[in-house]
C-alpha cells in the first residue's frame, strides 16, 4: 500500500465522508476470525464453541501523509449500529495495528521483544481514541502522550472512520515511528458489538500488508 | 481447574438461613457504603432473595458458567435488565413540587418487570404447606474463581493472604469475561465506567479489624466471619467440625467460600390441621439441589443438637449458632469501626 504524500489544507481528509478521499486509492483487506486456539484461556475458547465470530469479512483502507501528520480511511459494513455498551451489547470498534521494531507477531499481538502498536476506536471513545502496544496476547495498554485523533460517520449499514496522528508521536517506545520513504506494514480489526465481539473476539487481516509512505 | 488457587489463608462467612428474616439491612449497608457512584445505581453487590425463587438477576442458575468436569463452562453475562433495578423515581414532584398529598412515589419512564427480590415471599408449596425462606448472596471469593481465569487481561486475583478476590480496575478494560464465567452471576457490569465490579468482601475493613458492612450491620446475629483454617473459630466450627455450613451449588465448580446453614423449615400440617411431626417442609430435593448432597446430614446434624438442649442438655453447635455475644460471631473482626481514622470520603 502506498501512502502518498500531499501538500496542502489537511482539513478535508479529517473528515471520512469528505469529498477529498474520493482521489485516494482504496485497497481492500480481507478479514477472517481470529482463531480460536489463539484466545489466551480455556474460558474464552470454551465460550467460542459452536458459535460464529469475526462478522467483518473486508474493510477498505486508505491512507496519506502531508509530511507532518498521517490519515487512513476505513470503511466497512456492519449492518447493526452499536456505539455503546448496552445490555449484552457490546460497542463496535476497529484498529490499526503496527510492529513496533522488526518481525512481530500477528496472532499473537506482538511478543516482548516485538511489540505491536494498535490506533483503537471505538464510537463511545471518539473524542479520545486509545493508542495502545501490545507485546502478547492480553498485554494491551494505554501509552501516552497521545495525539492521535478519530472522527467517524455511519452511513446506512456503514461504518467510516478515519484515524489521524503525526507520524511521530510521543517517545518510540509508546507509538510506531512512521518515516517518509520508509516501508512498514499495517494491519487491521473490526469487531462487531452486537455479536459480542471484543478482545480477542474480533475479525482481522491475517498478514501484514506492506506500506510504504511517500517521501 | 483454575490456577488461581494460590490464596495461603481464606477468610469465608458463613450465613444462617434460620435465622434470616428478609430485612435487607446487610443490601443498604452495603449499598451505602460501596455502591453509591455512577452507574452503580442498580448494583447491590449483596442482595437478599426468597428461595424458591427466580433470583438476582432472574434466573441466574441458568446462565452457565464455573466448571463442569473441571472445564471452564460457557456462560451468560447478567445485563442491567437481568438484575432489574436503578429505577428513577419523581422524588421531584413527591418531595418538592407541591404534590405529595396527591401524586404517589413511582417510577419514572419504563416500567420495571424484575428487581432485586422482586418475587419476595412467593416460595413454593400450596397452603396449609406453602414455604419460603431467605437467602443473602455476594460474591462467594471461591477457591477457583472461574471470573479470575476468564479475565485475558489478569485484572482479576486472588489475594495471598485472605483469598479475597479483586480487580484491578486500572487494568479492566470491560470485557465482561468474568461475569460470564462467574456461575453465582454476581459481577456487575458499571454501563458508565465501562468496567465489571463485584464485592470486595470489605478488604478495608477487615484489614483494620472491622468485619464487613453485610456482617456486622446484620440484626439477626446470622453472618459469621473468619479464616476457614482457624481452629477456634466460628467458621472452622460450622463448616469443618460439625459439617453444617454448606456451599451454595457446590456442582458449579469453584468451591465457593460463602457458607449456609441450610434453613429447617417447619414441619407439615395434615388435612386435618394437626401438624405432621419430623416431617420436612422444605422438601430435601430441594435444599440438595442448592446444596448438594451433604444437606441432609447437615440438617440431621442440627435436629439432633436441638433436641440435645431441648432435653436440658449443653451443644457446642446450638450455643454458637445462637449466638450470645455478638463478637463471638466475627472472630476477632469485631473492632468498632467508629474508632477508626478512615482517610477520606470515598463517595
Amino acid at each position: 500500500m502506498y501512502v502518498r504524500h500531499v501538500q496542502g489544507d489537511m482539513e478535508a481528509f479529517r473528515d471520512p465522508q469528505g469529498s477529498a478521499w474520493a482521489e485516494v486509492p482504496r485497497e481492500v483487506l480481507d478479514l477472517v476470525p481470529t482463531p480460536s486456539d489463539a484466545q489466551p484461556n480455556r474460558h474464552i475458547r470454551n465460550s467460542l464453541a459452536g458459535r460464529e465470530w469475526g462478522a467483518c469479512k473486508s474493510v477498505q483502507l486508505q491512507a496519506l501523509h502531508d509530511g507532518e501528520r498521517v490519515y487512513f480511511r476505513l470503511e466497512w459494513t456492519d449492518a447493526t449500529c452499536n456505539e455503546r455498551h448496552e445490555e449484552d451489547l457490546f460497542p463496535d470498534a476497529a484498529a490499526l495495528l503496527f510492529p513496533m521494531n522488526g518481525e512481530a507477531a500477528l496472532e499473537t499481538m506482538g511478543s516482548s521483544e516485538h511489540p505491536v502498536n494498535a490506533w483503537f476506536w471505538r464510537p463511545d471513545i471518539e473524542a479520545c481514541p486509545e493508542n495502545l502496544v501490545a507485546r502478547g496476547v492480553g498485554t494491551v495498554e494505554r501509552k501516552g502522550p497521545d495525539e492521535l485523533e478519530s472522527k467517524s460517520v455511519r452511513d446506512g449499514a456503514s461504518w467510516k472512520v478515519v484515524l489521524a496522528r503525526p507520524l511521530t508521536d510521543g517517545q518510540p517506545q509508546n507509538g510506531v515511528a512512521l518515516k517518509p520513504g520508509q516501508k512498514t506494514s499495517i494491519a487491521v480489526a473490526v469487531w462487531d458489538g452486537s455479536a459480542g465481539e471484543r478482545a480477542g473476539i474480533k475479525a482481522f487481516s491475517q498478514t501484514w500488508r506492506e506500506i510504504e509512505l511517500e517521501s | 481447574m483454575s490456577e488461581a488457587s494460590t490464596a495461603t489463608r481464606q477468610i469465608a462467612m458463613v450465613f444462617d438461613l434460620n435465622k434470616c428474616i428478609g430485612c435487607q439491612t446487610c443490601s443498604v449497608a452495603c449499598k451505602t457504603l460501596w455502591t453509591r457512584n455512577d452507574g452503580q445505581d442498580y448494583q447491590w453487590w449483596c442482595t437478599v432473595n426468597t428461595l424458591p425463587g427466580r433470583g438476582s438477576p432472574k434466573d441466574w442458575e441458568t446462565m452457565g458458567g464455573g466448571y463442569e468436569d473441571r472445564e471452564p463452562k460457557p456462560g451468560k453475562a447478567p445485563t442491567h435488565s437481568d438484575f432489574g433495578g436503578g429505577w428513577k423515581f419523581n422524588y421531584d414532584e413527591v418531595f418538592y413540587g407541591g404534590k405529595g398529598r396527591e401524586v404517589p412515589l413511582r417510577v419514572v419512564g419504563e416500567q420495571p418487570t424484575w428487581g432485586p427480590n422482586w418475587d419476595e415471599d412467593q416460595g413454593a408449596g400450596e397452603y396449609p404447606n406453602a414455604y419460603y425462606f431467605y437467602m443473602p448472596r455476594l460474591c462467594n471469593h471461591c477457591t477457583h474463581p472461574a471470573c479470575v481465569e476468564a479475565c485475558p487481561r489478569g485484572a482479576m486475583y486472588k489475594r495471598k493472604e485472605d483469598g479475597i478476590v479483586l480487580r484491578d480496575e486500572a487494568s479492566c478494560r470491560g470485557y465482561r469475561f468474568c461475569a460470564e464465567a462467574c456461575p453465582y452471576k454476581k459481577v456487575y457490569f458499571n454501563y458508565v465506567t465501562k468496567m465489571s465490579q463485584h464485592c470486595i468482601m470489605c478488604f478495608p475493613r477487615l484489614e483494620q479489624g472491622v468485619a464487613p458492612a453485610c456482617a456486622r450491620q446484620c440484626p439477626g446475629r446470622l453472618v459469621f466471619v473468619g479464616y476457614l483454617d482457624a481452629p477456634d473459630g466460628p467458621i472452622h466450627k460450622l463448616v469443618n467440625q460439625w459439617q453444617v455450613a454448606l456451599p451454595l451449588h457446590p456442582e458449579y465448580g469453584t468451591e465457593p467460600n460463602i457458607f449456609y446453614v441450610p434453613p429447617i423449615g417447619p414441619a407439615l400440617i395434615n388435612q386435618d390441621g394437626s401438624i405432621a411431626e419430623g416431617s420436612d417442609r422444605i422438601p430435601l430435593d430441594y435444599l440438595e439441589g442448592l446444596f448438594g448432597p451433604r444437606v441432609g446430614s447437615a440438617l440431621t446434624t442440627l435436629k439432633d443438637e436441638m433436641a440435645k438442649t431441648r432435653g436440658g442438655g449443653k451443644s457446642e453447635l446450638m450455643d454458637t449458632l445462637i449466638v450470645y455475644h455478638w463478637n463471638q460471631m466475627f472472630a476477632g473482626f469485631d473492632r468498632d469501626p467508629a474508632s477508626i481514622q478512615w482517610i477520606g470520603d470515598i463517595n
